[in-house]
C-alpha cells in the first residue's frame, strides 16, 4: 500500500470534499477519483429511477444521496455492497451484504478454463453437459461458466447447472442473479432482434440459464449432499467447479484486508473448526494444523463420486494449490500430469510463448501471480 | 510481473519500423479511411491488470478494473480505468490502442518520399498529420502512475482515463523507474 502523502490529502480536499473523505479508504487519489465517479453515476441513476412526482425539478436530491453513498464506503463498506452490483467478466451480479462478492480472479479462471477446454477437445461435449458449482455464494461461477462456454465453444449441448451452498441467503441471491440475467437476456432478445449473431447467443444463454438451479446443502457432509443431489438427478456431473472457504484462520487474521475481515460474511471465508459439531468433542475431520484446507478432501470425494471429468478448485496461494494436487493425486491416484497448478493470471504471457511450464512440488504451474486455482483433466 | 516502463525510441519506429513492416491489414487501412480499425494481434500485446502485489482472492477486495496495454512493436501503452468493468475497460483500451497505431501508421506513411508529390497538394492536411503525430509524441513521453501517489498533480481527471506511453518489456516492472524518465509537457 502506498503511503498517503499529506500533499494528496491536501489536493484532494481543494479537489473535491468528497474525494478527500474517500482517500484513506481508497488509498489513492486514482483509485478514490474513480470511485468517486461510480458511486455519482449511481447517485445520479438511482435518484432518475427513484424520482416520484413530488420530489420533480428537485436536481439536488441526488447530491444528498451521494453524501451518503460517500459516507459508507468512507467507513470502510465495500463499494461493491454500496453500490449493489460487481461485474464479473462480462455479467454484472447483484452483491448484498452477508454473501460474498465475487473476485475477478474467480472470472480469470473460469474464463481460462473454458478456453483451455476449447483448445483441448472442443467437440467431445455433444450430449448434456452437467455442471456443479459447489460453494456457489452468489451464484457467479456457476453464470459465468455457461455464459463462456456459449461464448466460446464450437458446440453448445444442453447445460444443467446446479449450484449449492449452506448459506439461506447465498441461494437467494444466487436465484436472484439467475432470473436478473434472464430477464435482461429476455428483453436484449426483444431489443436484436435483427442482429442474428447475438439473438442465438442470448436465446441459447436464456435456454441454460432456466436450465439453472441452487440447492441448499452442506458440502461437507457428503453423504447428505449426494441424497439431495440424487433427488434432482443431478449426482452426476462432468465438471465440478468449486470455490470453498480457504482462509486459515491464522490468515484472516494476519494477511486478510480489513474490509473483508469486517464487512464479508466469514462463513465464506475460512472453513469451520473441524470439531464444532455440537455435542461431539472428538474432531468432524482433520485439519489440525489450521491450514484452511478443509473443503477439499470432500470435494474430492464429490468429484469422484460424480464421475466429473474436469475438476477446479481455487485455492488461496501456491503452497495450498500443491497440498491439494498430493490431496488429489494420493485420493484418487490421479496421475500428477493430469493436475495443473494455476495462477492469478494463468494465461500464457508473451514471454510465456516460447518458455518451459514452471514446476512446482512436482506439479506443473501455469501463469504469473499469486497460486489461485488447481485444475484436474480427469479425462486427460 | 509487470513491465518496465522504459522510454523508447518511439521515432525510430515511426521513421524506419513501419515503413518495413507489413501490418496485416494496412494495404486496406490505407486505402480506405476512415475505414474499420486493424485488429490488434493478441501475440503483439501484454495485457496488466495493474493488481499491484499481495495476497489476492478472498483475501482482499479491490475495487481496480484498470487495464493496460503494451504494444510490443510500437512501445505504445494504453490504460483504462474508465468503467468498473475489467472487461469493458479491455475492450475501450484495445480501441484506444487501435486508433493511435493507426495514428502512427498514418504519420510515418505521410513521410515518405513518394508521397511527396501528393503531399504537396495536401500540405495543410499533412501539417494536420504531423501536429498529430507530434501530439502523440509529447503523449508519449508523459509516463505517470495512477496507483502511485505522486500523481496529485498530474491530469489525471476522471475523464482523463487513457494514457498513451512509451515503454518497452524489459523483465520486471520497476514503478520508480518508468517514473524516472518524466514528468514531461502535454499537450
Ligand atoms: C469463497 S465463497 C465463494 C462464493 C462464490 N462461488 C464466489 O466465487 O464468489 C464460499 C461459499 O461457500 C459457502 N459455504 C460455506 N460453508 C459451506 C458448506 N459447509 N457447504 C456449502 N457451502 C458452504 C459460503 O456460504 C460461501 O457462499
Amino acid at each position: 500500500m502506498p503511503r498517503l502523502l499529506p500533499r494528496s490529502i491536501l489536493h484532494a480536499q481543494s479537489e473535491n470534499p468528497l474525494l478527500a473523505k474517500l482517500l484513506p479508504t481508497c488509498r489513492s487519489l486514482a483509485s478514490a477519483r474513480n470511485e468517486l465517479r461510480w458511486l455519482r453515476e449511481h447517485a445520479i441513476d438511482h435518484h432518475a429511477t427513484e424520482r416520484s412526482p413530488a420530489s420533480k425539478g428537485d436536481n439536488n436530491n441526488w447530491r444528498a444521496r451521494l453524501k451518503e453513498l460517500v459516507a459508507r464506503r468512507a467507513r470502510g463498506e465495500p463499494l461493491q455492497y454500496v453500490l449493489g452490483t460487481e461485474w464479473f467478466g462480462d455479467l454484472e451480479l447483484v452483491c448484498r451484504p452477508g454473501v460474498l462478492i465475487p473476485r475477478p480472479d474467480t472470472a480469470t479462471a473460469i474464463g481460462y478454463l473454458v478456453q483451455r477446454m476449447l483448445e483441448r477437445d472442443p467437440h467431445k461435449w455433444r450430449k448434456t453437459l452437467r455442471v456443479l458449482d459447489l460453494c456457489t455464494g452468489s451464484g457467479c461461477v456457476s453464470l459465468f461458466f455457461q455464459h463462456e462456454w456459449i461464448r466460446f465453444m464450437p458446440v453448445i449441448p444442453e447445460i444443467r447447472t446446479i449450484g449449492v451452498d449452506l448459506s439461506p441467503k447465498a441461494i437467494s441471491l444466487a436465484q436472484l442473479n439467475r432470473d436478473r440475467l434472464l430477464r435482461t437476456k429476455h428483453e436484449d432478445v426483444e431489443r436484436h432482434k435483427a442482429s442474428q449473431a447475438s439473438h442465438f447467443y442470448d436465446t441459447a444463454f436464456i435456454e441454460s440459464l432456466s436450465n439453472t438451479s441452487f440447492l441448499h446443502a452442506d458440502v461437507l457432509e457428503e453423504s447428505q449432499l449426494w441424497q439431495k443431489l440424487e433427488a434432482e438427478h443431478s449426482l452426476a456431473a462432468d465438471i465440478l467447479l468449486a470455490n470453498p472457504p480457504y482462509i486459515s484462520r491464522w490468515g484472516f487474521q494476519h494477511s486478510t484486508e480489513r474490509s473483508v475481515r469486517r464487512h464479508e460474511p466469514k462463513m465464506a471465508l475460512v472453513p469451520p473448526l473441524p470439531f464444532s459439531i455440537p455435542g461431539k468433542d472428538c474432531p468432524k475431520r482433520a485439519d489440525s494444523d489450521d491450514l484452511g484446507d478443509l473443503f477439499y478432501e470432500p470435494l474430492v470425494k464429490t468429484a469422484l463420486k460424480s464421475d466429473a471429468k474436469i475438476v477446479w478448485f481455487e485455492v488461496a496461494d501456491i503452497e495450498q494449490a500443491a497440498r491439494v494436487a498430493h490431496l488429489i493425486t494420493s485420493m484418487a491416484s490421479a496421475r500428477p500430469e493430469q493436475l495443473e497448478l494455476w495462477r492469478e493470471e494463468p494465461m500464457p504471457g508473451i514471454e510465456g510463448l516460447e518458455g518451459k511450464d514452471e514446476i512446482y512440488q512436482g506439479f506443473i504451474v501455469k501463469g504469473r501471480g499469486n497460486g489461485r486455482s488447481v485444475v484436474w483433466w480427469r479425462d486427460g | 510481473m509487470r513491465a518496465v516502463l522504459r522510454p523508447r525510441t518511439l521515432l525510430h519506429y515511426v521513421r524506419n519500423v513501419i515503413p518495413n513492416r507489413q501490418f496485416s491489414t494496412s494495404p486496406a487501412l490505407l486505402k480506405s479511411l476512415p475505414g474499420p480499425l486493424p485488429p490488434i494481434l493478441d501475440t503483439d500485446i501484454t495485457e496488466n491488470f495493474l493488481k499491484g502485489s499481495g495476497p489476492g482472492g478472498q483475501k482482499i477486495n479491490k475495487t481496480n478494473s484498470a487495464v493496460q496495454i503494451l504494444h510490443h512493436p510500437t512501445g505504445l501503452i494504453v490504460k483504462c480505468q474508465e468503467t468498473r468493468s475489467r472487461s469493458q475497460n479491455r475492450k475501450i483500451a484495445r480501441r484506444r490502442l487501435a486508433e493511435r497505431i493507426e495514428e502512427l501508421q498514418l504519420g510515418s506513411e505521410a513521410r515518405t518520399a513518394k508521397k511527396a508529390a501528393k503531399e504537396a497538394k495536401k500540405k495543410s492536411s499533412a501539417t494536420k498529420k504531423r501536429r498529430r503525430k507530434y501530439r502523440q509524441l509529447d503523449a508519449a513521453k508523459r509516463l505517470d502512475d495512477n496507483e502511485g501517489e505522486e500523481d496529485a498533480d498530474d491530469v489525471n481527471e476522471p475523464n482523463e482515463v487513457e494514457e498513451v506511453k512509451q515503454g518497452k518489456l524489459d523483465g520486471v516492472e520497476n514503478k520508480d523507474k518508468a517514473k524516472e524518465s518524466s514528468p514531461g509537457s502535454l499537450v
